[in-house]
């Protein structure tokens, strides 16, 4: 997804003005002529100058780049299922691998991605929980990595 | 000399040399698949050398790192897809060569100049990185603050085409930095009361996103090609090497020299170097008409420089803590996690870990060339493997991985969340590498600005009046301005000729 100068201009003005609404709580240091404050002020004035350079740039040029350009694989369904299964499937993992356990997560994820990325549908239940049984070896034997049980609690090992 | 004879013991150690061997096997595997670069390689290390000891850990990541640079070069001169960008610079040079039929030459030149540049750079960290502690032993907050700031300003103006994004960039990795208690006032900032960001945000999730998972998503949105082997067997790697080695011994020197130095500045690392081995090597050619036609010499002398940048990198990394490469500021998250912090007491409190870490430099340049062959020989097998499995399995290894660092299922959201940014900014041109260095470096920057603005009672002078603080503010402020400069030099030499 390609953002026109003058959105990603704005968009870092905007950013920069999200900080300072933000560090305009910080306590100042007594005696001391810097607090926690003036990193981020000095960071939100370093993006909101780097907008407004993006901005004027994109005035100066003038033209006609649409405001956001869509990247060809939105087209491609295939490509956008891919791009979904990675971040929405993450978010997921993230979320619920405590309370259902990584072998039930696990091999959701990857037998998803793997049946999106076209790999043959009778290898993919093989692979997905064949390759999470063996990263849970080498995870939870060999590096001692407490990988949540979940609902599989009572079968732990 | 005890302290050498104890680094001998760590390293020649079966544990050691086990995993040694396994990440040299995996480096040269990762480098060698397009679309899996090196830094995406210590990256996916990093949750595993977590549980090593420092030696081990430290000596995975440079193995791997050395063997991945190289093998890059393998996909490049075959199928003319760089296997990592550090191979770019002269992927179509190699190709030309590959079908004019001097596979071997160009896949030789490849390894053993990669090894030539790993030696070489390896013999300037082992020289230059003690001496240079011994200086920075005097250096106060002042030289810190400099320091720090002049190699921010590096990966801004010299290593990125594009100052303004490089800059934005940079940004993002210092507010990064600046999130939670880990600040000289240990007030929590931008945690927003989430008791996961109260100690700041996971260098290592965040890592993992920024160079693995945004690959994933690449490679997910890609649109894939069937890869065509330009050739699939070979003869001698080594026939005519030594010819070349007798040929070319300046550019040799000159791109490891070259390799190293960019190496050493914060920033910028490999792929950058050669790029500009390649083109200094065009111009200072006797036969530049050649380059692009499948000539081997910009391939020797490029070839030395990325690998000899990955040795130079590690020069400010272990003495000042100052990463020269994305790779090794991931190096450096690891060393602090080891509490194995770097800087120049390191080489005082723990010479044999440093120690230590020079011999497997050596040995991993070494290994090099026997693995290298076996690595060159058997690419078909390698290009084998399916991606579309092995990229599941590495989303999946990233999880894991993220999660392990802190046992936390919030790191995973981390991972995700700058994978994604790193993708999106990918896309409008913005580098990654600026975010890491601000997120490494901007707790020193902030701690050494303010003890010294509290040393200095506020005042700016004393800043600049300590010698090497001085001139090291001279120098970061001299960059700062030079493009101003060079565009006055541009419109006054306009206005001279209209």
């Amino acid at each position: 997804m390609k953002f026109n100068d003058s959105i990603v201009g704005t968009g870092l003005i905007a950013f920069a003005g999200a900080i300072l609404w933000n560090a305009r709580g910080f306590p100042s240091m007594p005696g001391d002529q810097v607090g926690p404050a003036l990193f981020p002020q000095l960071i939100a004035a370093g993006l909101a100058i780097c907008g407004a350079i993006f901005v004027i740039q994109a005035a100066r040029r003038r033209a006609g780049t649409p405001w956001i350009e869509l990247p060809d694989w939105i087209r491609a369904p295939r490509q956008v299922a891919g791009f979904a299964v990675v971040t929405l499937g993450l978010l997921a993992y993230s979320l619920v691998v405590e309370t259902l356990g990584f072998f039930v997560c696990a091999p959701l994820l990857l037998g998803a991605l793997l049946a999106v990325l076209r790999v043959r549908t009778w290898t993919v239940p093989l692979i997905a929980i064949g390759a999470s049984v063996l990263i849970h070896f080498i995870f939870y034997k060999g590096l001692g990595v407490p990988l949540p049980w979940g609902l599989l609690q009572s079968w732990a090992w | 000399m005890d302290h050498l004879i104890q680094a001998f013991g760590l390293v020649f150690e079966p544990y050691v040399l086990m995993v040694i061997v396994a990440s040299a096997l995996y480096g040269l595997f990762v480098g060698a698949i397009p679309g899996l670069t090196a830094t995406m390689a210590t990256a996916l290390l990093v949750p595993v050398t977590f549980f090593m000891p420092p030696v081990p850990a430290v000596a995975a990541i440079v193995t791997a790192t050395a063997m991945a640079i190289f093998s890059g070069d393998i996909p490049g001169a075959l199928l003319r897809i760089p296997g990592t960008p550090a191979s770019a610079a002269y992927c179509d040079e190699a190709y030309a060569m590959t079908q004019k039929g001097q596979a071997e030459v160009v896949l030789g030149a490849g390894l053993v100049f990669s090894v030539i540049g790993g030696i070489f750079g390896t013999i300037v960290l082992v020289t230059a990185a003690p001496t240079l502690a011994d200086v920075a032993l005097n250096f106060s907050s002042f030289e810190y603050f400099w320091l720090v700031l002049l190699g921010l300003t590096c990966a801004i103006f010299i290593a990125s085409n594009n100052v303004l994004k490089a800059f934005v960039s940079l940004m993002i990795g210092l507010l990064i930095a600046a999130v939670g208690m880990e600040n000289p006032a240990a007030f929590p900032r931008f945690s927003f009361d989430e008791p996961n960001l109260m100690g700041g945000i996971s260098l290592i999730p965040m890592m993992v996103g920024l160079f693995a998972v945004s690959e994933v998503l690449r490679y997910v949105t890609s649109i894939e090609r069937p890869l065509q082997l330009a050739q699939e067997k070979f003869g001698s790697i080594f026939k005519g090497q030594w010819a070349l080695v007798r040929q070319y011994p300046v550019q040799t020197l000159r791109g490891s020299a070259l390799g190293t130095l960019i190496g050493a500045l914060p920033g910028a690392g490999a792929d950058i170097a050669a790029w500009m081995s390649y083109a200094m090597s065009k111009k200072f050619s006797k036969q530049p008409e050649k380059f692009g036609t499948g000539h081997v010499e910009g391939v020797i002398e490029s070839g030395a420089a990325n690998n000899s940048a990955l040795s130079g990198a590690w020069i400010p990394a272990l003495v000042f803590g100052i990463p020269g490469d994305s790779i090794t500021a991931i190096a450096i998250g690891v060393l602090y996690l080891k509490n194995m912090n770097p800087g120049p007491m390191i080489f005082i409190d723990n010479p044999q870990n440093i120690y230590a870490v020079f011999i497997v430099f050596f040995l991993a340049n070494l290994l090099m060339l026997p693995l290298g062959v076996l690595a060159i020989k058997s690419y078909k097998q390698v290009l084998k493997v399916p991606r579309a499995v092995l990229m599941p399995l590495i989303l999946l290894f990233c999880t894991v991985g993220a999660f392990a660092i802190n046992n936390s299922a919030f790191d995973i959201g981390v991972m995700l969340a700058f994978g994604v940014l790193a993708f999106v900014m990918e896309e409008n041109g913005f580098p990654v590498a600026p975010v890491i260095l601000g997120a490494v470096l901007g707790r020193m920057l902030e701690e050494n600005f303010v003890t010294s603005l509290i040393k200095a009672d506020g005042h700016f002078v004393p800043f600049f009046n300590r010698p090497i603080a001085g001139v090291l503010a001279l120098i970061t402020i001299a960059v700062w301005i030079s493009p101003l400069l060079i565009l006055w030099w541009r419109r006054r030499a306009r206005a001279a000729t209209a």
